[in-house]
Order: structure tokens, then C-alpha cells, then sequence
């Protein structure tokens, strides 16, 4: 039955190889139009069949004619959500048994309705009702799961030899791929046509929870995706749905989608008329036909993904929106630009190419080699997933060269480019260059069966016609330096384009803090004694009457790195020495805190601090030695009050506000270990002498001479970073000379 | 979205070259599944063989025809490697393998061979792992006479400019600045260390003072030392014709003179299993954790009964280790075990885990306990199966390309090995018995000689790791 597969390898390479030998020049993509079989079933699912006998092995490739341009408001997310539900396994694949783990669903789907419902009162909501909906909601989890078998279809795939399992949902489409031994066909025919018809949204909840998470890690902490994935096209989009949301959608929404809701979504795009498959390698196209049929030939058609009607206005104004975030300064620009089958599609592709692909392009040449003004230039023709079914946009992101340069030279520097392709016809020499990589990268995707199946399935469905392939070089070449211009001009224009950029945070007023009351100073206290406690003890603290410090610091300032090496002797209550050694300079710099007075010595110059500079140095010992040991240098008492509890990065933390000499710093303790992860005060820039917002992370914690003390410490003012120490020596109680603080010599 | 396989176990089994996990038995099961009575014809399959061909000047020449598109893959191994750096300047080599291509040769800027390269969309690359020096070309047939000189030329004249070369050693020095950054990089780096030896050259790393004492005479003098063509693998696939490219090849490299080479001896790796446990402070809440000593070389006929035993241990989501610590137990993120197969010295024998920091005492047990069974008593029928199984299915894929099938083969020769290992490697797994597995279990898994590393928190330990022995803080002042 299943003699079908005969695999002639050699005979297959030796085959190409004599009917290749013929043509001398380019003959690269041309090749697939005889070799390529398009077989389409009566429910309308279309197979496209490439043949190559390299090696032993298949690349398959399917294509759902659905993406997230497909959703609407209030479920937004549905397209990504679904295609991680697509892993969870069949009736029967992923359980031992369907019948029985079924039965749970009704009760768990009622559970997490209520428990959404009650959590959407929010203020009003009823804690323990919460808690008691959860626990069921645990419970009916866990009964239901008793039948489950984890990651099957991945297990499954595995086990049989497979390779490069994964998805992708876009804008337009979503997409499934997967390679295997080529004796496997019939194992992806099983899972494949099984998963079409019968995927069970098993462990609905807590994937959506999964997702979530994805959502939070991809957009909502990193400032860059947000920036392009969302807050660019969602500002350049004001009509047409690819400006709906960032393609994963909106928490809101995704934390609202439901089992029936997605299975519904499932059941309306998932049919064999919106499915294209591409499988390429080592088959026989006759044998493989019937085995198509036999598998794929009676799944329900389905309906075909509707067109979305909405059509974007013709913009009439630049549009310009900001993202304030703690990051590196970023600028992305978009234009519009027609849909992926208007015959200036190619012209943008070109257009890209010239401006950035490559060490010899001209974004690289002029921006970042000549006038050093980006560490990153790119040009896309076509949003970052977005295929253009629909009329889209052209992008430029770009990062400047900080802080020698801003964000607004940065953008004058692109458009002079831009200008320039509307003015100044194209050499032909570059146009050559282009093509040449154009040819060259077809010719070497068609050596990879994995490659040549995405590329054939999505020119297939997205364009109509895979086909389209073979014209694309011939299209490329006729792109004229007039053509180039003429599109320069009507899309690099002012009123055309949308610019999103990231700016620093500005420096927040601080909310307002509660009241105190002695319930809540009572709580700062004891959170500060837990802290004491994981720094080494209390007793162990008061008992230190000297000690030193010894590290390395880097300093970032106006775009200049600073390395240094410190030691910083401390007596208390009211002694240090800090000195830093500069490699680069040669030098070490000495400042000297003794009381009332202060001193500054380099290069053999002492110096009488003035008294502001030992107010200055006063403060610093204050706070380093707060933050480090969490007690004042001279024991006395500091009011610590406790504030809400807050999350950081992942960690839950107790928060303290600490008051001491009427300043105020807030202090964040990890809940679990009682160390302190971060501190937030006002202070003085040390170069700038401006009053900026300052923050300090702490990790590393070791055990030093009997304290546990963070070995790192990265120090920010208003957002940007300003110095990362590293601690290499501790010394507790050393007894210090006391000559150490007295003025130096000259 | 992309989801996240388990991206990490991939990647390890393409260093291993281990096969793919597979799934254990569904206990419970109802009816027997379509899924389950799935009969799959047998694969034949024999992957062609490069043609060999010795050059006048000594260059050894492995040739693949494979016309199917028009285009030519090089690539190339020279005899040289990290391991030649003299102790004082650790990176040395690494250093001459990168500047060579951007520093450009005798007669061309580095700014020419970019223009030249990119305007045939082709491009030439050098580089230099631990046991041998590389150099790679892509290019259209059509264009293979304007990028195989430029291999050539750097190849034999590299002029290391000054410029290029600081360039290098900032990127070097700013890579030793941030291996410290995940607790993954150091024990990459380190557990190597403490199998061979700290400054066994198939363990040392570079670092700051080193790189700094790197001058450009030095990398004029490494490579005048060792680029010699009777020194050079070139493994060649793609659009070519034998004769054609054989002439091409010894035109491109006229001039180019054979020399006699001495290579140093390496230190010879000394075998021995002593239980040590060895701790790095990390603040994290996961633990890092590799369990292993020394292992064997590729050439010992044990070493694939070990890859089989490997894998029933810790080779993939069916595996003991998988189904224990993440599957039942839900203590570890990550769970496998595997032999990194040595080439000239024995590689050796590694477990490797990531677990909740208040599991780690007890995921370690789990590890040497299950070490321990696998020496005690015969695995099953279903194990071996299931295992040979995922090792031989995936197989193909070591062969799916002429590049694969010719880069390989240049390595087999470096390394002295039978040109048809890998097909032999296939038959010598699916001989494997259950006898054969419990034999090397006993003679080469030794939980009670394994040096145990540890990366992470310990007050958040669910014990102190003194439960398990002495244990060693690793100082990282001294291991930097």
C-alpha cells in the first residue's frame, strides 16, 4: 500500500544535472515552469508539488488566507491566540481520552466567565469570590488535564524525524511549516487534514495566559517593537484595519477572548478554501496525488476570507507621534504605498535595495560611514509583517549616532537621501547591482526545499499566481532611473508620511503618597528589618565602625565612556576617602570628606572643597551607606513608611518610602529575598549639577567578609544611564589609619 | 508569532549531531489511533561522495558536482586553530581569522573587495575555531572567476591593516567584557575548563591583557607560520565541472608554495573522574547546572552505544532525564544529557539542566540517581527503540545539501576520520543492543567520579549544596 515512495536519489541528481548542463547563463528561477504541479481538490484547497531529489527529505509549507487584518475591535488578537491553539493537539492527538477530558470544558468555560466578569468590576470587585473562582477554576484544570498528553503534535513530528516545527500569524496570513524524512509524507497528511478538522482548544486559559505574556515580553517592554509594530501603524493607518493594533492585538482584548469565541474563529477561516500548501523535495507527483485526495479531499470547503471593504484616505498632513520610553533614541518613518500586485510594487523593492541592502548601499555608505550619523539605516518596501494584500506602507527605521547626533538630523539626513532619488537619476551600475542580488538570491532559495516552499505557497496566494515568481526578475530589470523618480516623488512626500520616534522619559511627578499611618510605618520597619536581616543581621551592621570598598565603575556622559577603578575608604560617622583611578587618563582623582571640611586632590593639586562640594560628598556618604547597609552613618533613626506593593520586571517587591533629613528616597525589596533591587531619589547630577530624577538597580548579591552585598550597581539619571559599578573588595572593619582623611599632601 | 521551541535543545542536538527526541507510549490510550497504524515505507538512502583530488602544491580538493543551480560553495579548513596561540596571547588566531577578510590583501582595500563582492552579490569569509582555521565562498557560476581570486588572494596575502586590526580587538575585548552576562555563557565556557584543565589549549579563553599584547606582526607571523596550501582543505559543491574548477582552483593559488609546518603538541588530556562540586554565585532564580566528566573520541567504536545510552538519558522529550525533572517532577526548564564526541582528544560527557533555584539540591539528585540506574539495569525494548529511532528518522538532514555533505567531509579528513563515518555512524547506531548500552553506561557514566557545576542563588537553594560534598566557590576574579 504504501510502496508509492521509491526514493532514487542519485539517479534524481543525475537527471537535473544533464538537463541543466544545456544552459550556460542565468537559469535560475525559469526553471520551475515546467516543475511545478498545481493540483487543486473540489473544496477548493490548492497543493502546490515542486519535485527535488536532492536528499531524503520534504519542506511543507500552509498557508491560512487569515491574519489579524482579518479581526475586529474587541478581539483583536484572535488570529495569533488561534495559531498557538493549533499546537494543542486533535480527538486524538494530545489525550488519552477526548470523551472524557471534554466533559470538563462546559464547567471550565463558565468558571473563567465568571471570574472575567467579576475581575471587570475592578475596584468593586469581590476578592474572595475571585479566589474561590480560581481555585475551582484550578481544580476543573487539573481534572481535565488528567487526560492530556503535552506538545504531542510536536512530540509526534519529532519523533519521526522532523525539522523546523513552527508558525507565524501575520497581517495578512498565518502560516504553518514543518520538514521531514521523505518517507514521513503521509504522517504530516494525518496531523495536517486531522488538525483542519478536529483541533481541540485544549488548555484554552492557560495558553491565553501564555499569550499574554507574549504580548508583554514582545510589545509592552520592548520600546523598539512597540514603536514599529504598533505606534507607526497605528498612527499611519487611520481607516483600513492594518492599523488596528500592533498584529498580537490588545490585552484588553486577548484577556477577553474566549474558548467559543476562538473555536468560532477556527471554524469560519480554517476551511480548505482558504488553505494552500506548498510541498517541496524528495516525491513522486503521481504518487503523491492520490494520497492528497484521500486525506485532504473531504474536509469540509469553508467560506473564503472576505475582503475588508475599508479603504484608507489619501493622507492630507504629516503625521507625527512620540514614544516616551527609557531607551536608545530610534526614528521610523512610513509613506504609503500601493498593495503587492500594483505594477510600482517592484519599483519599492528596488528603492529599498538601493537605499540599504549591503556594506556598498547608500543609507551604510552616506549615514553610517560618511557622516557617522546612524548606527542602523534600513529600508523596507513593505511593513515588518505585513505582506501587502492591502495597500501598505514604505519604512525607514533608524537609530542616530547619540548623543553627537539627534533624532531630527538623523531624519533631515534621510530625506536628503530620499530628495535625491527624486532628482538625480540612479547610475546604471547600481540598478545592475540590485538585479545581480535579486538573481542570485532566487537561485540560491530554490537550493533549499524549505525556502522554495514558502516562497512558492505565498506568491501563490497572496498574488494569485505562483508564477509570478518566474516574471519577477524580468519585472525587476525593466525598472527604469525615470520609473524611480517618478514613484520617488509621489510617495516621499511631506503630507505622505507618518514619523514615530522615541524620546527619554520625562522625569515623572511623583504620585502622591498615602498618608502615614502607624500601621503602615510599622510595615516599613519591619520590611527594612527583613532587608537587614538578608544584608547579614542588624547587630552585625550596628557593630561596623569602618570599612572599604574597592570596584570598577564605568561612567556614560555625553557619549564618552569613562573607566575607572575606585576605593572608597569609609569611617563613620562622618569620614571617606573616595579615590579613582582613570586609566585614561593616568590619573586618580581624590576627594575627601572629613567632618565639616573636604578636599579634592589630582595630578598632585589638592584643593579645599568648597562648601557646597561637602555638602555634596556629605550626601553621598549618606546615601551609599544607606543603600548598602540600610542605617544611617551615625545610628540615627530614619522614618520608613510602607507603600504599595509593586511589581518589577517580573519580581514582586515591597516598596519602603525612606525619610531621612527631610529628603525622601523610595526603596524596592525583592518580596522573596529581602534584597534591595532598586532605589529612586533626587539628586544632584555630578557633572551637570542639574536636579534630576535618579535610579540604581542592584543584583549580584554575594557574601563579602560576612555581608551580602550587591556586586553590581547600575546607576541612571532621568532615564539614561550614567555609571555601572562593579564591586570586587569588601572589608569590614579594617581599622582604618585615620591619616587617610586628613588633608593630603600637595 | 514565532513560538519558542525549545530552541536550545535544537541547536544542541545539531553540535552533537544526536537525532531528534521522540514520544513514549500513551498509557490509557482507548482505541488504537490512525496516528499509531501510520506504516512508513523504509528510507534508502545513500548520500553521493565528494571526489578527492591532491594538487601540485599539496592542496587537498574534495569535489561535489551538483548542478541543480548555478552557483558554487567553498569551503575550507586549515591546519591551525586557537590551539596554536601562544599562552601570553590567547586570540591570536582568532584575531588573524577575522582580519584577514577585513583587513584586506596586499593589492585590494577592504573597501574594493566589499564593492567587488556585493556587485556580484557574492560574498568571502575567514574565520578560526579552536582546532582549525576556515574560509568560505558563495557565487554565482557566472561569477566565480572574480570571487575565487579574491579567496585566494586572501588566503595568501592578507595585509592585516592596523585599522582593521583595532577594530578587532575592540570587538574582542568587548565580547570577554560580556561573557559574564548569562549564567549559560559561563558555564560554556568554564565546565570545558574544569574537564580539561583551566589552560588546556581545547579550554582556555582569551582575555584582556592577552588581546592587548597582539600585535600586527604577530598575526603576519601566525599566518606566514601555518597558511600553506598543503595545509588547506578545500571542499568545493555546486555548478562545477571537475577538471574546470580543479584548473581554476590551481590558477587562483599559482605562486602559492607547499612549506614543511611543525605543529606543537597539544597537551594529551588526562582521564580522570574525581566527584567535585563547584559553585558560581549568581543572583537568579534559576539554577544552571552541568553534571559530566571526560569522554571519548569519535573514533572509538563506543562511542555510539554512548550516543544511544545518551539519549535514553537525556536525549530529548521522551527522554529519563526530560520525563523525571520537567514532565513529573516540573523541577527543571531544561533537561538533557549528551557527548560532545572529540575529534583529536576525548570530548566529553555532559548533563545539562536548568531549574527552579529551589530545586537545584534535589534536581541533582534526580541526575546522578538516574545516572546510577542506567548503570544498575537494561533499558527497555521500548527505550532503545524509541531512541535509535530518533536518532536514525532525523538523519537525512546531515545530508539534505552538497554543501552539508562537503563541509563535512573537509572535517572528517582534517580530523583523520573515514571519509564515510557518518554512513557507518547510521549502521553502528542501529546495531546497538540493550546489552551494549548497559555496558558503556557502566564503563563511561560515572556519577560517583562527576565534576558537578553550579550557577546560582544559594540562600534560595531548597538546600545547601555542602549536602552533596565539599563544595568549591569558584572565584570569579579567576576565572574571568
Amino acid at each position: 500500500m504504501n510502496r508509492w515512495l521509491r526514493i532514487l536519489p542519485l539517479a534524481g541528481v543525475l537527471l537535473l544535472s544533464s538537463v541543466h548542463r544545456t544552459s550556460a547563463q542565468y537559469r535560475g528561477i525559469e526553471s520551475l515552469a515546467e516543475r511545478v504541479t498545481v493540483h487543486t481538490l473540489s473544496n477548493g484547497m490548492r497543493f502546490l508539488l515542486l519535485e527535488r531529489h536532492t536528499s531524503p527529505t520534504v519542506s511543507f509549507h500552509v498557508y491560512f488566507d487569515v491574519g489579524s487584518v482579518d479581526e475586529h475591535l474587541g478581539e483583536t488578537g484572535i488570529a495569533h491566540l488561534y495559531e498557538h491553539m493549533a499546537f494543542k493537539g486533535t480527538r486524538q492527538i494530545g489525550t488519552t481520552d477526548y470523551e472524557a477530558e471534554v466533559q470538563h470544558f462546559a464547567r471550565i468555560d463558565q468558571l473563567a466567565a465568571e471570574l472575567t466578569a467579576e475581575r471587570d468590576k475592578g475596584e468593586a470587585a469581590d476578592e474572595q469570590k475571585i479566589a474561590r473562582l480560581e481555585a475551582e477554576l484550578k481544580r476543573e484544570q487539573e481534572a481535565a488535564e488528567r487526560y492530556i498528553i503535552p506538545n504531542e503534535i510536536g512530540k509526534l513530528y519529532e519523533r519521526h524525524g522532523g525539522r523546523g516545527l513552527n508558525a507565524q500569524t501575520m497581517r495578512d496570513q498565518t502560516h504553518y511549516f514543518i520538514s521531514l524524512p521523505a518517507n514521513k509524507i503521509e504522517l504530516w497528511m494525518a496531523i495536517e487534514s486531522d488538525r483542519m478538522q478536529n483541533t481541540v482548544l485544549r488548555q484554552f486559559y492557560k495558553e491565553r495566559d501564555v499569550v499574554m505574556e507574549e504580548l508583554r515580553r514582545t510589545i509592552d517592554t520592548n520600546p523598539l517593537a512597540k514603536l514599529v509594530l504598533q505606534e507607526l501603524i497605528t498612527t499611519a493607518f487611520r481607516a483600513h484595519p492594518y492599523g488596528l493594533h500592533s498584529g498580537i492585538g490588545w490585552s484588553s482584548d486577548v484577556s477577553h477572548l474566549t474558548r467559543k469565541q476562538t473555536e468560532e474563529f477556527f471554524r469560519r477561516y480554517y476551511g480548505a478554501a482558504n488553505a494552500t500548501v506548498a510541498i517541496v523535495g524528495d516525491f513522486d507527483t503521481q504518487k503523491i496525488i492520490p494520497m492528497i485526495d484521500r486525506y485532504f479531499g473531504s474536509l469540509p470547503a469553508g467560506q473564503k476570507t472576505p475582503r475588508r471593504i475599508t479603504v484608507e484616505p489619501p493622507q492630507e498632513g504629516e503625521r507625527r507621534v512620540a514614544l516616551e520610553a527609557s531607551a536608545q533614541p530610534l526614528v521610523a518613518i512610513a509613506f504609503h504605498r500601493p498593495d503587492v500586485l500594483h505594477p510600482d510594487d517592484i519599483v519599492y523593492d528596488v528603492i529599498a535595495k538601493l537605499l540599504s541592502q549591503g556594506r556598498t548601499s547608500r543609507f551604510y555608505k552616506h549615514l553610517i560611514e560618511g557622516k557617522k550619523i546612524a548606527t542602523f539605516a534600513q529600508a523596507f518596501p513593505k511593513p515588518i509583517l505585513i505582506t501587502g494584500k492591502y495597500p501598505s506602507l514604505f519604512e525607514i527605521i533608524a537609530a542616530p549616532v547619540v548623543p553627537q547626533h539627534t533624532v531630527q538630523e538623523l531624519e533631515e539626513a534621510i530625506y536628503e537621501e530620499l530628495d535625491r532619488l527624486k532628482t538625480e537619476p540612479v547610475e546604471a551600475k547600481e540598478l545592475q547591482k540590485i538585479l545581480h542580488q535579486v538573481d542570485a538570491q532566487f537561485v540560491r532559495s530554490l537550493r533549499s526545499n524549505a525556502t522554495m516552499a514558502r516562497l512558492l505557497v505565498f506568491t501563490e496566494a497572496l498574488e494569485g499566481d505562483w508564477r509570478r515568481l518566474l516574471t519577477y526578475r524580468r519585472r525587476l530589470a525593466s525598472v527604469t532611473p525615470d520609473d524611480i523618480m517618478r514613484v520617488a516623488r509621489q510617495t516621499f512626500r511631506k503630507a505622505n508620511r507618518t514619523v514615530a520616534f522615541i524620546t527619554a522619559k520625562e522625569v515623572e511627578e511623583a504620585a502622591p503618597i498615602p498618608e502615614a499611618t502607624p500601621e503602615s510605618l510599622a510595615r516599613g520597619r519591619a520590611i527594612l528589618d527583613a532587608a537587614m536581616e538578608a544584608i547579614g543581621g542588624r547587630d552585625q551592621i550596628a557593630r561596623l565602625h569602618d570599612y572599604v570598598l574597592k570596584g570598577k565603575a564605568k561612567l556614560s556622559f555625553s557619549g564618552q565612556e569613562l573607566e575607572g577603578e575606585t576605593t572608597q575608604y569609609v569611617q563613620l560617622p562622618d569620614k571617606m576617602r573616595s579615590e579613582v583611578y582613570l586609566p585614561a587618563m593616568g590619573q586618580t582623582v581624590v576627594q575627601i570628606l572629613n567632618g565639616e571640611k573636604g578636599w579634592f586632590a589630582q595630578g598632585g593639586r589638592v584643593q579645599e572643597a568648597p562648601s557646597q562640594a561637602v555638602d555634596q560628598l556629605k550626601e553621598a556618604l549618606w546615601r551609599n551607606h544607606i543603600l548598602t547597609f540600610l542605617m544611617t552613618p551615625d545610628g540615627s533613626p530614619m522614618a520608613a513608611q510602607a507603600l504599595p506593593d509593586e511589581t518589577i520586571e517580573g519580581t514582586p517587591t515591597d516598596v519602603v518610602l525612606l525619610t531621612v533629613n527631610e529628603s525622601t528616597m523610595r526603596l524596592y525589596f525583592d518580596k522573596q529575598t529581602h534584597r534591595l533591587l532598586r532605589a529612586q531619589y533626587q539628586t544632584t547630577h555630578p557633572f551637570t549639577q542639574q536636579k534630576v530624577q535618579a535610579e540604581e538597580t542592584y543584583s549580584e548579591y554575594r557574601l563579602d567578609d560576612g555581608f551580602w552585598l550587591a556586586h553590581r550597581i547600575v546607576t541612571s539619571y532621568n532615564g539614561e544611564k550614567f555609571s555601572e559599578q562593579t564591586m570586587t573588595e569588601f572589608h569590614a572593619n579594617p581599622g582604618l589609619d585615620p591619616s587617610l582623611f586628613e588633608k593630603p599632601e600637595g | 508569532m514565532m513560538k519558542n521551541w525549545p530552541q536550545r535543545f535544537i541547536a544542541l542536538t545539531l553540535i552533537l549531531g544526536l537525532g531528534a527526541p521522540i514520544s513514549l507510549g500513551r498509557p490509557g490510550q482507548k482505541k488504537s489511533r490512525l496516528i499509531d497504524r501510520l506504516h512508513f515505507p523504509e528510507l534508502h538512502f545513500s548520500p553521493p561522495q565528494p571526489e578527492r583530488v591532491t594538487l601540485a602544491n599539496g592542496m587537498t580538493v574534495f569535489i561535489l558536482e551538483d548542478h541543480e543551480i548555478p552557483n558554487v560553495d567553498m569551503f575550507a579548513a586549515i591546519r591551525s586553530g586557537s590551539v596554536y596561540d601562544p599562552p601570553e596571547k590567547i586570540g591570536l588566531a582568532e584575531l588573524m581569522g577575522m582580519v584577514m577578510r577585513t583587513g584586506g590583501t596586499i593589492s585590494r582595500t577592504p573597501e574594493q573587495i566589499n564593492e567587488q563582492l556585493e556587485f556580484i552579490a557574492a560574498s568571502v569569509e575567514t574565520g578560526m575555531t579552536r582546532e582549525y582555521g576556515t574560509a568560505s565562498l558563495t557565487a554565482l557560476t557566472k561569477d566565480l572567476d572574480i570571487a575565487l581570486p579574491i579567496l585566494a588572494d586572501i588566503l595568501m596575502h592578507p595585509a592585516f591593516r592596523q585599522e582593521q586590526l583595532d577594530v578587532a580587538k575592540n570587538q574582542m575585548l568587548d565580547a570577554i567584557k560580556r561573557r559574564n552576562d548569562t549564567p549559560q555563557q559561563i558555564a560554556d565556557r568554564i565546565f570545558p575548563q574544569l574537564i580539561y584543565g583551566k589552560d588546556h589549549p581545547l579550554a582556555r579563553v582569551p582575555q584582556e591583557e592577552t588581546i592587548r599584547r597582539i600585535t600586527r606582526q604577530d598575526l603576519i607571523d601566525f599566518h606566514a607560520r601555518f597558511y600553506h596550501p598543503n595545509n588547506v582543505i578545500l571542499g568545493i559543491s555546486g555548478d562545477v565541472a571537475k577538471e574546470e574548477i580543479v584548473k581554476k582552483v590551481e590558477r587562483a593559488f599559482a605562486g602559492w608554495e607547499p612549506q614543511e609546518t611543525t605543529f606543537p603538541p597539544i597537551p594529551s588530556v588526562e582521564r580522570r573522574y574525581r566527584r567535585a562540586i563547584y559553585f558560581i554565585p549568581r543572583d537568579l532564580n534559576q539554577t544552571t547546572i552541568r553534571i559530566g566528566h571526560i569522554g571519548l573520541t569519535q573514533r572509538d567504536p563506543d562511542f555510539f552505544p554512548v550516543t544511544v545510552a545518551a539519549q535514553i538519558l537525556g536525549g530529548g522529550f521522551s527522554s529519563r532525564m526530560f520525563n523525571e525533572l520537567r514532565s513529573k517532577e516540573g523541577l527543571a526548564y531544561a533537561a538533557f544529557a549528551g557527548h560532545t564526541g572529540g575529534l583529536r582528544e576525548p570530548g566529553y560527557f555532559f548533563t545539562f539542566s536548568e531549574t527552579r533555584a529551589d530545586a537545584t539540591v534535589r534536581a541533582i539528585r534526580t541526575i546522578l540517581r538516574l545516572l546510577e540506574e542506567i548503570r544498575q539495569k537494561p533499558v527497555s525494548d521500548a527505550e532503545l527503540r524509541i531512541a535509535k529511532e530518533g536518532i536514525l528518522n532525523s538523519f537525512v538532514f546531515d545530508f539534505d545539501s552538497p554543501e552539508k555533505i562537503v563541509h563535512r567531509t573537509v572535517l572528517l579528513e582534517y580530523f583523520g576520520l573515514p571519509l564515510d563515518f557518518l554512513q557507518r555512524y547510521r549502521d553502528n547506531v542501529a546495531k546497538v543492543t540493550k546489552q551494549d548500552v548497559l555496558r558503556v553506561a557502566r564503563k563511561y557514566f560515572r556519577p560517583d567520579g562527576a565534576m558537578i557545576l553550579v550557577i546560582g542563588k544559594e540562600e534560595a537553594f531548597d538546600k545547601p549544596l555542602s549536602a552533596l560534598g565539599e563544595v568549591i566557590t569558584l572565584d570569579m576574579k579567576e576565572w574571568k
